[in-house]
């Protein structure tokens, strides 16, 4: 099977795509993309989180044939090369949120999501928008910090813009 | 096969018998991850936009299988259906909810899977939809194999009905977080019947009913006024609906063994025995 879709703005091909393969596989394994992790393959750990059009999803969990015409937005598409990184991958490693790494790409996707549609998050409404996300090194204090950076970064860039 | 209707579906599912239907995928594709499934072809119905909604129909709302869990968390559906939206957030992390349908709650019938208690307190109904047309079917006959799903036929719509009455679902979990029920309870008032009806999930392979306990407390409610109950009346419910729910523990753990099938039994009744209580009191608060 082939499946051609949208990743990261740009227009991608897989060929000879096995029908319960996911699409954190051909990510990972056809299209060059490895910055989404693959952990649990069950889920529970959001590792291999991306966004299928405009919603972050455990890619382990989508049928690679459900992806064809659709887009998808994976750690690697949030940093710009005109603007560098996005200002949650910034707060990540300002605030010193990045122990191993494996997590992160996942948390990156997660917090973006979050910090677009809440620029304020409560601390609850961070853990819960985190609640899927394992991180067995920083014991999420540090990631609670970046987040917390990210939100008061992209608050004072918007009304300075405002200004 | 993406398939853009639900007519559509039907035919490919007649034309190749050994394709999986996948809708959100989180629980068949966590299947296929661990080796247990290796489907030969599958059908995606994320394509199905008559599926992804709902509408009101006579006093009901027709549910589209494809409702995401994060959709029908939203105020909007949760004003209407309250435990229902309730069940779904709690269903998963924010992930998993945005990809997971009530279709697939159903169909895969995952005995902690949250929207089904909901559903059977609800008496809710499905509609099968297969190459002779669609029927319905309630949804605990679905569930229990009373009247189970045909070769070649699809989910496509759940219709609940709107009791505009307080609705409550409660769920145990071993951890803060998202996760798999221990036991898991719902409850919906129904005042045109006057009736209080209740399920538990999780402790069984399928939601259980405690039916004489929904009779019994419905008669101790003063329906005419302002739908109080006595708090001794209330936690006799509770531990009505456990007892009903959860089987006789043993007599006691044999010696040296602590923690045994007679503790865990004891204890999964006192859960479902507090949680049809909590969920009585604040329906009726």
């Amino acid at each position: 099977m082939r499946v051609t879709f949208n990743a990261n703005g740009r227009p991608v091909e897989a060929d000879d795509v096995w029908e319960g393969e996911s699409l954190l596989f051909m990510l990972r394994e056809r299209l060059g993309l490895p910055g989404s992790k693959n952990a649990c393959e069950q889920g529970e750990c959001g590792s291999c989180t991306v966004y299928l059009d405009g919603a972050p999803v455990c890619s382990c969990l989508v049928a690679a044939g459900q992806v064809q015409d659709r887009e998808v937005r994976t750690v690697e598409g949030l940093a710009d090369d005109e603007s560098g990184l996005d200002p949650v991958q910034q707060a990540f490693i300002d605030a010193g949120a990045v122990q191993c790494g494996f997590c992160t790409p996942g948390l990156l996707v997660q917090t973006h999501d979050l910090l677009e549609r809440e620029p304020q998050p409560s601390d609850s409404d961070i853990r819960e928008a985190l609640s899927g996300n394992l991180c067995r090194c920083t014991g999420y204090e540090k990631i609670m910090d970046a987040v917390r950076l990210a939100s008061a970064r992209k608050c004072s860039d918007a009304s300075e813009v405002s200004q | 096969m993406l398939p853009a209707s639900l007519d559509e579906a039907v035919t490919a599912l007649a034309a190749s018998p050994a394709a999986v239907p996948v809708a959100g995928g989180t629980d068949l594709m966590g299947a296929v991850n661990a080796g247990l499934l290796r489907p030969m072809a599958l059908i995606g119905l994320g394509r199905i936009n008559e599926l992804r909604g709902w509408q009101y129909q006579d006093g009901t709302a027709q549910l589209g299988a494809g409702l995401t869990h994060a959709r029908m968390g939203r105020p909007d559906f949760a004003a209407l259906m309250p435990a229902l939206a309730e069940a779904a957030r709690s269903a998963g992390p924010p992930q998993v909810r945005n990809a997971g349908t009530l279709g697939g709650n159903i169909v895969t019938a995952d005995p902690a899977g949250d929207t089904l208690p909901v559903l059977a307190a609800l008496e809710a109904t499905v509609t099968l939809v297969g190459p002779e047309g669609g029927r319905e079917v309630p949804v605990s006959h679905l569930l229990t194999g009373l009247d189970p799903m045909r070769g070649g036929e699809l989910l496509g719509y759940v219709r609940v009905p709107l009791l505009h009455a307080p609705q409550v679902f409660l769920k145990a979990t071993g951890r803060t977080g998202p996760s798999r029920a221990a036991a898991s309870v719902a409850l919906v008032l129904d005042p045109a019947r006057r009736a209080v009806r209740c399920a538990v999930g999780a402790v069984a392979p399928v939601p259980l009913r405690p039916l004489e306990a929904e009779q019994w407390v419905s008669g101790c409610i003063d329906w005419d006024g302002d739908r109080a109950i006595d708090p001794a009346a209330a936690a006799a419910f509770g531990e009505y609906v456990a007892a009903a729910c959860v089987p006789e523990p043993p007599q006691a753990d044999p010696e040296g063994l602590e923690g045994g099938p007679a503790a865990a039994a004891v204890r999964l009744r006192r859960t479902v025995s507090v949680l049809a209580r909590r969920a009585l009191g604040r329906a009726l608060k």
